[in-house]
């Protein structure tokens, strides 16, 4: 309950959805890609989430989320939810958050065998 | 060009640092190839050619029947719908009317928002996924209603998503969890009150500050229940949908969204095809290249 009202108090300049949200959140213009180890692969609607755990290059790791498109688009082009399980390893192609949080949109995956999945 | 892009990449990077610490080692500057691998909508934001356009004003009424969602089709109202009150039978679009295409939202010309939630302030979004799998109510993206002395159909996403709403008195016991959850529904006078429980899966409440970033937050909450008036005008053109959402573990107290839909003579101006249209992936998305 004060997790849900931090995050509106937080929030002074609200637009609406519309199609689920807008791409506002999301800094297309300073994508990078990032590889890691697949921790929950979310076939939630409208959105599919990904969270993936990132070697931080120091022996620790990062936890981002990733948030995708749509559950129908991707199994359209052959996705499903079981198209990965935790632990299995995956590359992204990310446009971060503005605010700089770990996590952003993804805009292309690979497996580990560098397969692409489309959408 | 490439310049450009690599000065994007170079503030990126020197964000991140301070944002995040230093740069993670499996995070990297894409290449050429990685980049054009995103669908195609993307390719000239993420090459740098284009700058993103972020709204900051008020909300502009979008492109559609009565500013429904982009890319809907616009809806040709007929002259003569049927006016009997208690036939909710045909195609409707959204917006075109007192309440606007975002429940809840600030709404267009014409718009209204809904009450918002205790302590918030600007304006709020309560996102229940009505586009896409959770329907509920005749909200934002139209439907096509079919009614019979039993039940009221509404189907969804150029028909392949349908929420039946059950004239009855009592809930289903015990209730599986559906997307569209346990609808039953009576008429008070000329008003259709439908009641809905037993809701599954996520229920996104989203906000945004451009200034600042956004926050999302996914709520699984299968204490939602929504309590619908579906009233129609006079003249048989529209459909007034007032909904009260009461969910004690998200808000202290039910507020209210509000929308219309327009009754349209064309069979594919009440409907869009969930997400093809949105404005998070674009109109092409969905097209593998």
């Amino acid at each position: 309950m004060k997790k849900w009202l931090l995050c509106l108090a937080l929030a002074p300049a609200m637009l609406p959805a519309l199609a689920h949200h807008s791409a506002a959140a999301f800094d297309r213009t300073k994508p990078f890609t990032l590889k890691g180890t697949m921790v929950t692969w979310d076939w939630a609607n409208p959105h599919i989430w990904a969270k993936v755990m990132v070697p931080d290059g120091k022996g620790g790791s990062i936890l981002f989320k990733l948030e995708g498109p749509s559950a129908t688009g991707m199994a359209r082009n052959g996705a499903s939810a079981h198209s990965f399980k935790a632990g299995d390893p995956v590359k992204f192609l990310v446009a971060p958050y503005r605010d700089g949080s770990n996590g952003g949109e993804f805009l292309a995956v690979w497996d580990g065998t560098g397969k692409q999945l489309k959408f | 060009m490439m310049l450009r892009h690599k000065c994007c990449w170079t503030v990126a990077l020197l964000a991140s640092c301070v944002l995040a610490g230093p740069a993670l080692a499996q995070i990297e500057k894409p290449t050429e190839s990685e980049l054009e691998a995103a669908p195609s909508q993307f390719q000239n934001l993420l090459h740098g050619r284009s700058k993103l356009i972020t709204q900051t004003g008020p909300l502009a009424p979008k492109p559609g029947a009565g500013g429904g969602p982009p890319g809907m089709v616009q809806a040709v109202p007929i002259n003569n719908p049927s006016r009997d009150p208690h036939d909710l039978t045909g195609y409707w679009a959204s917006g075109g009317g007192p309440g606007g295409p975002i429940p809840g939202g600030p709404g267009g010309p014409g718009g209204r928002a809904g009450p918002r939630p205790p302590g918030v302030v600007g304006h709020t979004v309560i996102d229940a996924n009505r586009l896409c799998t959770v329907s509920l109510g005749v909200q934002m993206s139209g439907a096509r209603i079919y009614q019979d002395r039993y039940k009221l159909t509404m189907v969804f996403g150029n028909e392949l998503r349908a929420r039946r709403i059950y004239f009855t008195s009592a809930h289903t016991p015990n209730a599986p969890l559906t997307y569209n959850g346990d609808s039953i529904a009576r008429w008070d006078g000329n008003t259709l009150v439908v009641d809905t429980i037993a809701i599954k899966g996520m229920i996104t409440a989203v906000d945004f500050d451009l200034e600042n970033g956004a926050h999302t937050l996914l709520l699984t909450t299968p204490s939602l229940h929504v309590i619908e008036r579906i009233t129609k005008s006079a003249d048989g053109s529209k459909l007034t949908d007032q909904a009260t959402w009461i969910d004690p573990s998200v808000t202290s107290k039910p507020y209210q969204t509000t929308s219309t839909l327009t009754y349209s003579a064309d069979p594919l101006g009440y409907d869009s095809e969930c997400e093809d249209v949105g404005d998070m992936f674009g109109p092409n998305y969905g097209s593998a290249k």
